[in-house]
């Protein structure tokens, strides 16, 4: 469905030049739950904006359903991102426009008529579960409620992909669950392949199929949710994975194998110079 | 206070009224288009462009930088050419809307810097094109915010138009010069100034309030 082939985004900033993702490989395949995990700054919502090619890659090309879309027109691309849907941790509402003004604009844009954009929203609403709140504006409604919201409209062009930023990390505990699970409804039975960023290890627990662990902008291993958590390769891996009171003794173990080559720990440092 | 003196200052209001309305009209409709194209042309902007953002806004700081008694004596050519006449209310609309639209656009500007980036962003991913994005969602995002500058448009285009009354502008301000200040009438000045004071106040608060009723994010 999306692969990524040497896939390399580098800034300058000042005088640096940052690489913000290097060299990525990663094949995320149809109908999927991909979880990408890292910590704060490894540049997994940098990664997941090549998707839709709301970043560029400096190098490296970026299929779907085996498409380059790194060579994709304007026009072009914008097709493409109506069968992509996106979800964000500020949920990004339109402010000014109620529920159902919100759900109906992807449809508006796409060139669909106001009686079926209508019916649309209807079934979206119910989907999401929220018919009652066709009229609420973003400001009454609970970040939960946002989110759902938020989803209802990246689902409304039935997109076959949906990307997930952060979406649960503004949320409480329960309100997350119930968000994932809903995520996880909408993989069953509309059969969108999901792809979902976070730094939380209990999302990727809770429904991923397959994660990706990234930091410092590579993608350190890639497996089945339950191969990565019985056997950790990497650091990063193991200090999401295990309880803090455990990771020093990794850390020693890891300088240990770190004589015998593949530094982990220093990967980061390097590729900022 | 003589019936003569009554009419004259009904009259000052109609025409103060009639040139700030038609001088903040006309500046929007030339200073929105320009407020968009700084913003989008902006190095974060949608359709970033180095040299229109420049040469824009050098113009616009170029117009804004001259005082305002400047510009209305050196445009009296201009407005003979388009009015006809250098004196009255008609003629000091020219230079009220060449002043005010620099200074429309750069309030335009500032309001949609206001709209959350993130929101623009989930418009470009749904597939939005760059005038979608333009006329959906920043300036509708960005409407309570434009009104809230259009209030404060109004009240500096008053002041203007007041000044205008120096180079035989009409309205309140050339009451207020000719009658309070060379015929040395201090009641006749005081009640004009008292008028413009009064305008001020109800078009900032009828605006305010008004915004405070379409503002969605307020509830």
């Amino acid at each position: 469905m999306i692969r990524f082939e040497n896939v390399s985004k580098k800034y300058i900033s000042g005088k640096n030049e940052v690489v913000a993702v290097d060299n990525v490989n990663l094949e995320i395949g149809k109908g999927e739950i991909f979880g990408i995990i890292g910590f704060s700054g490894a540049g997994k919502s940098t990664l997941v904006r090549h998707i839709n090619l709301l970043e560029h890659p400096t190098e490296g090309n970026i299929y779907f359903d085996n498409v380059n879309l790194t060579n994709a027109g304007e026009k072009e691309l914008r097709k493409y991102r109506q069968r992509i849907g996106m979800i964000f941790q500020q949920f990004n509402l339109l402010a000014q426009r109620n529920v159902v003004g919100n759900i109906a604009y992807p449809l508006e844009i796409a060139g669909i008529k106001k009686k079926d954009r209508l019916k649309r929203v209807d079934e979206l609403l119910q989907l999401v579960g929220l018919e009652d709140k066709k009229k609420a504006y973003p400001s009454q409604l609970s970040g939960g409620q946002k989110q759902r919201v938020a989803i209802a409209r990246a689902l409304a062009t039935n997109p076959d992909v949906l990307l997930c930023d952060e979406a649960t990390s503004a949320l409480d505990p329960i309100t997350t669950r119930s968000i994932l699970s809903l995520l996880k409804e909408i993989n069953e039975k509309l059969g969108v392949t999901i792809v979902i960023i976070t730094h939380e290890m209990k999302v990727v627990e809770q429904i991923c199929d397959k994660v990706a662990v990234m930091s410092g902008g590579v993608i350190e291993e890639t497996g089945t949710v339950k191969e990565v958590f019985l056997k950790p390769k990497s650091l990063t891996a193991r200090r999401l994975i295990l309880p803090d009171d455990n990771i020093n003794i990794h850390l020693n173990e890891n300088e240990m194998f770190s004589e015998k080559g593949g530094d982990v720990n220093g990967k980061g440092n390097d590729r900022t110079a | 206070m003589e019936k003569a003196m009554i009419e004259l200052l009904k009259n000052g209001v109609d025409e103060t009224l009639y040139m700030t309305l038609v001088s903040t009209l006309i500046a929007y409709v030339i200073g929105v288009p320009l407020g968009v194209i700084l913003f989008v042309t902006d190095i974060k902007g949608i359709c970033k462009n180095r040299i229109i953002n420049f040469f824009t806004g050098a113009i616009i700081n170029l117009i804004r930088s001259v005082p305002f008694l400047i510009l209305l004596v050196a445009l009296l050519p201009l407005t003979r050419i388009i009015v006809g006449t250098t004196i009255g209310a008609d003629a000091t609309i020219v230079p009220l809307v060449v002043a005010a639209a620099p200074f429309v656009a750069r309030m335009v500007e500032s309001s949609l810097k206001e709209v959350d980036s993130g929101v623009i962003e989930a418009a470009k991913a749904m597939g939005s094109s760059k005038l979608q994005i333009i006329t959906k969602v920043i300036i509708p995002e960005a409407k309570p915010s434009l009104l809230i500058g259009a209030t404060i448009a109004i009240s500096t285009i008053l002041g203007y138009s007041a000044m205008a009354g120096f180079v035989g502008g009409g309205g309140l301000g050339a009451i207020a010069i000719n009658y309070g200040y060379y015929r040395y009438k201090t009641d006749v000045m005081l009640i004009t100034v008292a008028f413009l004071v009064l305008i001020v106040q109800l078009f900032q608060e009828a605006g305010l309030k008004f915004v405070n009723r379409i503002d969605k994010r307020l509830r």
